[in-house]
């Protein structure tokens, strides 16, 4: 009869919820004997088991992979929720993190998330897991985050950061007083070094679970691998001078010895897919330069916008800038317009001519602009784009990032005839799905912004057309991916249209001729991007190289040297690639 | 899965006055009243099938999974109703013969003895019972759920595992068919604040007390049953009695936690072990000052950081228990109540005994100690009940107390014996106590 408690040492909580049924109890508030029985059977129902079988797979709005899910059910099971992810870039860690993320969410293991990613790829994790995961996240640039400083770590239980910002001193203090349930470190060979300042931080978070992601966890020699396992799992490795007699060759530090033991020990933390082994290859897929003279109203206007863009910022960095309201991203978002197409430019143009806080003599300008802007009448790129659609009757997708853009577009097409649907941000989920239905089913013509089918299977088409051309090269690469992905069967095609001496036929040129970016498996041009030495994004190298440059063969000049600089960095990581494929072959994949 | 499933919709659909068709083994057809169509955003007539199979040869029907957005509706629906329900058993006979001397066999005066009272006679009572129906979230580093009952007798406060064991074959019914009886009052003890006084109260019973702050200071004995506060207390015993029933289970986990623990410390504590020993040995082997100053931060960094490492694997792998509350059935059965005098030399005190007619037994009485139930029990000079575990002896006058009354018990302050209040000799100088045989020794 005795009841004697069998968890002393443990915690036992009754839920506050409790409460409720025992006041229906003691009220008297009796229901039918089917309506507790539906309720004792709707939470059977629910019942949570082991990982064995992940709850997350019917509440996100992604179909993984089979690998994927293996891979989350490896982190999940295997290591207990420490793990190193290393697939080979674009098999999607960031899914497979993302499982491992919402199945200890919806278990209520985890409660408090930290993020750490590069700086260019918060935006990128937020967006995939409000998309993927309906998962909100805020980021250390929301205002409501900054606005509360450092007490902003305590206060938000979803964070996204960037490792340079949780490195400041101030932030520091804040992310290390603070128990996490769950940290992510995005690139984690940035965690390679220990003397760093980040591989400190990272070390020292308190956190329950921690997931590593990175295609590239040994770049240079073996310390960077102790490293990164240490973080995880301090003293899977051993210390760092047992690792080096142990499993280092004396004198080179970069092959190992004792691979067997070290291959064990590395399985505890490490999974590791490769294309081959998960069996996911894709068609080639090829890139054309359509390459075209804007007419003679377009390019002045062209040039006039540019030069207004470039002597703005040459103002602004030789600290005679008027201190009005034309900021680096204003004037980037003009320059880009442009280089859609005037259509694009001309509502900035006029909002800018029509504001008071900037300089008369330049709202003086710019109100000749807009004029310039609404007397041209012919546009060179919509015309080649007519012909390239008459070359062939094949299905195609069309991008431009530019609303006003995609509106002249549609009325142009339609009045040539073409059967098309259109697809941007501001279209409603139904309307969404009944487009690509309709473009899957009968349109020729899918005429679509960068808000384009995140996570839609558009494999059934195998062309594209970028009638501008993002001058960030990850945006290229989710266009790409569209189409170039899973299912697709057959070989894709990629037009380019780009206008002689603009800013987008300079980035073409670099990254379609020096580095192969067409030709990159997707996900690579991020690891290349990652092994410039700048640390800022593309898109602003771009525009200081542009508004450096006083003379045409400036231009050339710095946009060769940035081309160089992104061809040693493919060679950077073709090297490190070739040496992780040598260490770890096959040897790690999910099981 | 599918069998819970379709089981669970289509009395879903029964409940809310749906009309089901099966057409075929595996399919239902059914019209729904519009307002539930509404609340559950679907249209009113619907086809579902409930394997691939079933729905193959029926395109239109609707195949439903767990996860499905319709079958998420229909648990949210359901989640809002059905907190409590309540049974009555009336098929018993409230008579029994001789029920003094079935009392007598049944229940071992230690100390003492029964005597029947001359005006007392066998009195029918409403008993209660409450079968509590818990979702158990085991968290370690893992979680599962299950879901448990147990069936509590409110009265006497004790599990009924006997009844419960039998369960499936109890009669149930929806009204009282039965004369109108008095109501049982509770017999059960502690109450929480002599757990706290005895360092028996259990985390349970801590998180009940924050869960009723205004239940601390009353006595469970003189509330009635089904106040809130009497079922939170007989919540707190269900929840003990849970961890009764998942013994196994969290054994399995402790063991498994511990076995994980053990491992992570072991591989914590050797490599930083090495890394110290790597530093102290350096540390020895400079002569510069500095530089030995700087090895000796580090060190000390190094076992921050040991600490820290270890507190992390160790919240890690500690076993919670999260009880949430699902709904709870309330069983009302009658019983026989007979007062017996229970006495001994030094005391003498009425107790109601209770006769089960459904199991046919006389309960056990309850410890006014522990709080738990047993057959043989002791009569404290005081007038308490006490079981063997809470029952404290003058080794001179051999006068039995309970744990109730632990301050009447001293120890001689010489020999070290258990001496009662009765036997002890207090000294006049220096107020310390001692046994008779000690007296005047104590200084």
């Amino acid at each position: 009869m005795a009841v004697k408690s069998r968890t002393a040492n443990n915690e036992i909580a009754l839920s506050p919820s409790n409460i409720a049924v025992l006041q229906a109890l003691s009220r008297g508030a009796f229901e039918s004997e089917r309506a507790y029985r539906l309720r004792l059977q709707a939470e059977r129902l629910s019942l949570i088991q082991g990982f064995e079988e992940l709850l997350c797979l019917d509440a996100i709005d992604v179909q993984p992979f089979p690998y994927q899910v293996k891979t989350a059910q490896t982190a999940l099971r295997r290591f207990r929720g420490r793990g190193l992810l290393c697939d080979e870039v674009g098999l999607g860690k960031t899914i497979e993190a993302g499982l491992v993320l919402k199945e200890y969410l919806l278990r209520g293991l985890v409660h408090k998330v930290l993020i750490l990613t590069p700086p260019a790829l918060t935006e990128q994790w937020r967006e995939e897991l409000t998309s993927k995961f309906r998962l909100d996240f805020v980021t250390h640039d929301d205002p409501p985050f900054r606005e509360q400083g450092p007490g902003a770590w305590a206060a938000f239980d979803r964070v996204i950061a960037s490792l340079a910002t949780a490195r400041r001193p101030e932030h520091r203090a804040a992310i290390e007083a603070l128990h996490y349930d769950l940290v992510i470190v995005d690139e984690a060979h940035h965690l390679k070094n220990r003397a760093t300042v980040t591989w400190k931080l990272v070390n020292s978070l308190q956190k329950k679970y921690m997931l590593l992601l990175t295609a590239t966890p040994v770049q240079n020699d073996l310390d960077e691998l102790h490293n990164l396992i240490t973080i995880l799992q301090p003293g899977q490795l051993k210390t760092q001078r047992q690792f080096k007699r142990q499993f280092v060759v004396r004198g080179d530090p970069r092959q190992p010895k004792n691979r067997g033991e070290l291959r064990a020990l590395l399985a505890d933390v490490m999974v590791r897919n490769t294309r081959s082994q998960v069996n996911i290859t894709l068609p080639r897929r090829r890139a054309r330069t359509v390459r075209l003279k804007l007419t003679p109203p377009e390019a002045a206007l062209y040039e006039a916008v540019s030069a207004f863009v470039r002597q703005v910022l040459q103002a602004a960095s030789t600290q005679s800038g008027r201190g009005d309201t034309l900021n680096k991203f204003t004037l980037q978002t003009l320059q880009r317009e442009i280089g859609s197409s005037a259509l694009a430019a001309r509502p900035t143009l006029e909002k800018l001519a029509a504001n008071p806080a900037i300089d008369p003599e330049r709202r003086a300008a710019l109100t000749h602009l807009v004029g310039q802007a609404a007397a041209i009448d012919r546009q060179a790129k919509a015309e080649a784009l007519l012909k390239l659609l008459a070359a062939s009757d094949e299905k195609v997708l069309i991008f431009t990032h530019f609303r006003a853009t995609l509106d002249y577009l549609e009325k142009l097409l339609r009045a040539a005839g073409h059967n098309l649907v259109v697809y941007y941000g501001g279209l409603t989920h139904a309307q969404k799905n009944e487009a690509i239905a309709r473009f899957e089913a009968d349109a020729r013509i899918l005429l679509s912004t960068e808000a384009a089918g995140e996570g839609r299977n558009l494999q059934f088409c195998r062309r594209m057309i970028n009638y501008d051309l993002p001058w960030n090269p990850m945006r290229i690469e989710q266009r790409v991916g569209r189409i170039h992905r899973i299912g697709q069967t057959r070989e894709v095609e990629i037009f380019n249209l780009s206008a002689e001496g603009t800013i987008e036929d300079y980035i073409l040129h670099i990254l379609d001729t020096k580095i192969n970016m067409f030709e990159l498996v997707i996900g690579e041009m991020d690891m290349i991007l990652g092994n410039l030495a700048d640390e800022r994004d593309f898109e602003d190298i771009v525009l200081d190289v542009w508004a450096r440059a006083r003379t045409r063969e400036e231009l050339a000049a710095g946009m060769e040297e940035l081309g160089d600089a992104l061809v040693r960095a493919r060679q950077a990581y073709q090297e490190t690639k070739n040496y992780d494929e040598a260490l770890f072959g096959q040897d790690f994949g999910a099981e | 899965m599918a069998d819970d499933l379709q089981e669970f919709v289509l009395t879903y659909f029964d409940e809310v006055g749906a009309l089901v068709e099966r057409p075929a083994f595996g399919v239902a057809d059914v019209l729904l009243p519009d307002d539930v169509a509404g609340r559950l955003g679907v249209e009113p007539l619907l086809r579902l099938g409930f394997s691939e199979e079933a729905s193959a040869p029926y395109p239109d029907a609707r195949h439903l999974t767990v996860g499905d957005t319709l079958v998420e509706r229909i648990e949210e629906d359901v989640r809002g109703r059905g907190r409590a329900t309540r049974w009555f058993i009336n098929e018993v006979g409230v008579d029994k013969r001789n029920l003094f001397e079935a009392i007598k066999q049944a229940v071992t005066v230690a100390n003492g003895w029964l005597q029947a009272e001359k005006t007392a006679n066998e009195a029918p009572q409403r008993h209660y019972y409450v079968r509590f129906n818990f979702k158990v979230a085991l968290i370690t580093d893992d979680k599962q759920e299950e879901l448990v009952s147990v069936l509590m007798d409110l009265n006497s406060g004790q599990p009924a595992w006997e009844l419960e064991a039998t369960w499936e074959r109890v009669f149930l019914e929806r009204a009282w068919r039965l004369r109108p009886l008095p109501e049982a009052p509770l017999a059960w003890a502690p109450t929480l604040e002599e757990s706290a006084r005895l360092g028996v109260q259990s985390p349970e019973s801590r998180a009940l007390t924050q869960q009723t702050p205004d239940s601390a200071s009353t006595d469970s004995r003189s509330l009635s049953p089904l106040s809130p506060d009497s079922l939170a207390r007989l919540q707190a015993r269900a929840a003990e009695a849970v961890t009764v029933k998942l013994a196994p289970t969290i054994r399995g986990l402790e063991q498994r936690s511990a076995r994980r623990l053990e491992l992570d410390r072991a591989r914590l504590q050797a490599f930083y072990d090495d890394t110290a020993a790597d530093l102290e040995r350096r540390m020895s082997r400079t002569e510069d000052e500095a530089r030995r100053h700087a090895l000796a931060e580090k060190l000390a960094f190094v076992n921050a950081e040991r600490a820290n490492k270890l507190a992390d694997v160790e919240a890690k792998y500690r076993l919670r228990l999260v009880l949430d509350l699902i709904n709870a059935a309330l069983i009302v059965q009658p019983k026989l109540s007979l007062a017996v005098r229970v006495e001994n030399r030094y005391a003498s005190i009425q107790y109601p005994f209770i006769w089960d007619p459904l199991l046919h037994h006389v309960e056990p009485p309850v410890c006014h100690g522990c709080g738990e139930a047993h057959y043989r029990i002791h009569l404290c000079t005081n007038g308490h009940l006490a079981c063997d575990d809470c029952v404290l002896t003058c080794d001179f006058c051999k006068r039995e107390f309970c744990k109730l009354c632990e301050r009447d018990v001293g120890a001689c302050i010489v020999c070290g014996r258990a001496v009662c209040i009765k036997s002890q000799v207090r000294c006049a100088t220096c107020g310390r106590v001692t046994c008779s045989e000690h007296a005047g020794q104590c200084h």
